[in-house]
């Protein structure tokens, strides 16, 4: 017995379908796949809207009737008096055992057959938990057990998108992915790294759930993070002293302020809150502070002149000659001194009210004092961070934020010192012997339109595909990206998003937007839209419980490379 | 206690109610013998005998008029029965039954079988047999309705029928009753199921 049948529609608009008046419509949810048999094909849809079409007879008619007699005569009255429907965009149909993206219609009164459940296995591959691994069990009518596979070995070769609101189950889907790319390497090395690369994550890891453990809503411990599963194959960093003294192996992360250029601080100017007349001037404040002062490399030291940076220099050697160094170039005293020298300077060269400007909004840099920042090379890690990434004997980079989680600033100094230092080192070195995704939260503070074409990651997003290097884009906001990097992400999954402006941008890459607009305001908490070249057909899936990655990287062996390439050398 | 089977062989047995006038599609006319006027109303369930068992029909109107010419007597019924006692010879009591269902091998079906014969015997069904007639394969199987409606039977008619076997019905399960009901109404084309629904639950007091 069929459970509904096609009444109209088309490719554009989406399949309209009635069910029969046996089928139950709080069976049919919205995202769910249905196949639909017609004349010589079948068909795979996903349901985009459901409703029920009803006459109000019954109701008045039957008012005063007592509860139990109403609701035995309703259930059979329902096909006379009403109907289910469902609106279905039409993803892909079968040709011969292949299937391929629509590009025609089902027949009038084509059905959904009752084993849709098994036509479904036509349309998407099983996992081989080599190159295809489980990503989620799709919504469909009555919950059938099946589980829909993501291509690892596609995915780590084109930058991706993750979106959703927060609390949607982004990051628990990036520790997924994650532990999908190390036991796809671990595949890859078994097969002495024949079949692709190495594969190397940096994952900016806001929140410390990579790095640590994944957390519920009130901050409780649920589940290791991917670096403490697969501890040999990640080293992770974290400015916070707290997480590198209570965690073993994690080591201490201090940003060389020698090493931040001007459109960091650029980069930082909204997030610290200043005024667009002070943001408008930064590469000229620099710029001035450089070459008047002559400060050269030690600018950013103007910049933050302050008694507070001369108390925290005069505690180290080295500090002590970079404040020698500054009063012999620029003939001040001290750092309060200078700092005025510098007011002076802007009120001569860009009047009061620059001045003003300078003089209220400076202070809100003064934040990045606070951060634990370094002025010598040797103490930074990030030359070891990206040689880690580049070389075939590395590991994979987490950079866990600790205590320093909501510091947006700091978080975009680090990301934005190790993007650009990575970017130089490939083009020093050429295309790395790895393949590397860098893992973005917050990714609209890099990749917005403001700051596209100035950022490190704008230009890794850019240019860097063919070297091997591929994003994966994770955000809240996707409407705040810029569109050129929306177009770059080839494969999405996209959570609950509400702004219609970030419902639009996440499904502009889908066959159907319009359409696929529609779905996904209504996704339940973990359960995303999955489309484009990672999968087969887009879907909607409940992502699989984290426990079964957890448990695949908790029994997985160990290989060791050098011992693999001495055994294939016997052979 | 008797089993179906029993019951519903023995109904040749007793004494015909009438006996079949004419035939028209669904339609079976039935003569009713004078003594049994009285006793047939609508929603009677009937029994006519045939080669292979019963035809089994539901009656749906009574008619009642002169053989032939019709003159007036102006004289009140006592003087009237004392006078020409055999007057019903005269006369034509027909009940228009609706075919529903039949007996055949043993059981109940409900679906017409073959036509009965003219003059065949009709009788009237024991009390202790409609309950195998409302479940004939265990189950509540009211389908016969269908016919019986198709055929003509308002919500009211239908109402007779219920209050006719009201002690017997009213020993089903009231929610399965009412269930079958809705689903049985629900499947005619050209009526109204609700008016069925609310005449019956009114008269069964679900309301």
């Amino acid at each position: 017995m069929p459970l509904g049948k096609v009444v109209s529609g088309s490719l554009k608009d989406g399949v309209k379908i009635i069910l029969e008046s046996s089928e139950d419509i709080e069976d049919y949810p919205v995202g769910g796949l249905i196949t639909i048999r017609g004349n010589q094909k079948e068909y795979l849809a996903l349901v985009s809207d459901v409703g029920v079409k009803g006459d109000s007879a019954p109701i008045t008619a039957l008012s005063g009737i007592r509860d139990e007699y109403y609701k035995a005569i309703i259930s059979e009255l329902r096909g006379k008096y009403s109907y289910g429907w469902l609106e279905a965009i039409l993803i892909a149909e079968t040709y011969g055992n292949e299937a391929y993206e629509s590009e025609t219609f089902p027949g009038y009164s084509s059905i959904i057959p009752d084993n849709y459940q098994d036509l479904l296995y036509k349309f998407f591959d099983k996992a081989n938990n080599t190159t295809h691994w489980d990503i989620g069990v799709p919504k469909t009518p009555k919950r059938v057990d099946i589980k829909i596979p993501i291509n690892i070995s596609r995915l780590v070769e084109l930058s991706f998108g993750i979106f959703g609101k927060s609390g949607t189950g982004k990051t628990f889907l990036g520790n997924i992915l994650a532990s999908y790319f190390m036991l796809y390497d671990d595949y890859l090395a078994s097969k002495g790294y024949v079949e692709g690369k190495p594969i190397r994550l940096l994952i900016f890891d806001m929140h410390s759930e990579y790095g640590v453990y994944l957390k519920d809503n009130l901050g409780n411990k649920i589940a290791d993070g991917v670096g403490q599963l697969a501890k040999d194959k990640f080293v992770i960093y974290s400015p916070s002293k707290d997480l590198y003294e209570k965690y073993e192996g994690i080591r201490p992360l201090k940003i060389n302020y020698l090493d931040l250029d001007e459109t960091d601080i650029y980069m930082l100017s909204d997030v610290f809150g200043v005024t667009d007349a002070f943001k408008s001037r930064i590469y000229d404040f620099i710029k001035l502070i450089r070459d008047k002062f002559r400060l050269k490399e030690y600018w950013i030291i103007g910049l933050l002149a302050t008694k507070e940076l001369q108390e925290k220099l005069a505690k180290s050697s080295r500090g002590l000659e970079i404040l020698d160094e500054i009063r012999s170039r620029s003939g001040v005293r001290d750092l309060e001194g200078l700092k005025e020298y510098i007011i002076g300077e802007i009120k001569d060269k860009w009047g009061t009210g620059t001045e003003i400007s300078y003089r209220s909004q400076i202070p809100k840099l003064y934040t990045l004092l606070r951060y634990p920042f370094t002025l010598e090379e040797v103490e930074s890690p990030i030359s070891e961070i990206v040689d880690y990434l580049v070389s075939r004997e590395g590991v994979s980079v987490i950079i866990s934020m600790g205590e320093y989680e909501r510091e947006t600033p700091l978080y975009m100094i680090i990301a934005n010192l190790i993007a650009r230092r990575l970017r130089s080192k490939i083009y020093s070195i050429g295309e790395p012997k790895t393949k590397i995704v860098i893992f973005l939260e917050e990714a609209h503070k890099f990749l917005g339109k403001d700051v596209y074409y100035q950022s490190p990651f704008g230009n890794v997003a850019r240019e860097m595909r063919k070297m091997g290097v591929t994003l994966c884009v994770i955000d809240q906001k996707p409407g705040e990206l810029d569109r050129d990097v929306i177009s770059m992400l080839w494969t999405n999954f996209i959570f609950t998003l509400t702004d219609q402006r970030d419902v639009d941008i996440s499904v502009i890459g889908s066959p159907n937007p319009q359409l696929y607009s529609k779905i996904v305001p209504k996704l339940r908490r973990r359960t995303a839209l999955i489309y484009g070249d990672a999968i087969k057909f887009p879907v909607v899936v409940e992502i699989i419980d984290y426990k079964i990655v957890e448990n695949l990287l908790k029994s997985r062996k160990k290989i060791d490379i050098d011992e693999l390439i001495d055994d294939l050398k016997e052979v | 206690m008797a089993s179906s089977i029993d019951i519903w062989s023995n109904i040749k047995n007793t004494e015909p109610i009438g006996e079949v006038f004419s035939i028209d599609s669904d339609y079976v006319d039935i003569f009713i013998y004078p003594e049994f006027l009285q006793w047939i109303r609508v929603g009677e369930i009937l029994a006519v005998e045939t080669d292979w068992g019963y035809a089994l029909c539901i009656a749906l109107s009574t008619s009642y008029r002169a053989q032939r010419s019709f003159r007036a007597l102006k004289l009140d019924m006592e003087v009237i029965r004392k006078n020409i006692p055999d007057i019903y010879k005269f006369h034509v009591l027909l009940t228009r039954a609706v075919y529903t269902s039949r007996f055949e091998n043993g059981s109940i079906i409900h679906m017409k079988g073959g036509t009965p014969l003219l003059h065949a015997l009709a009788f009237k069904i024991p009390d202790d047999a409609i309950e195998n007639f409302l479940k004939p394969k265990g189950k509540l199987d009211l389908s016969f309705i269908r016919s019986y409606i198709k055929a003509g039977a308002t919500p009211e008619d239908l109402k007779y029928f219920i209050n006719r076997y009201y002690e017997i019905i009213s020993k089903v399960d009231s929610v399965d009753f009412v269930r079958e009901l809705a689903r049985i109404l629900s499947s005619i084309e050209n009526i109204d199921p609700l008016r069925y629904i609310k005449v019956v639950s009114e008269f069964m007091g679900w309301i």
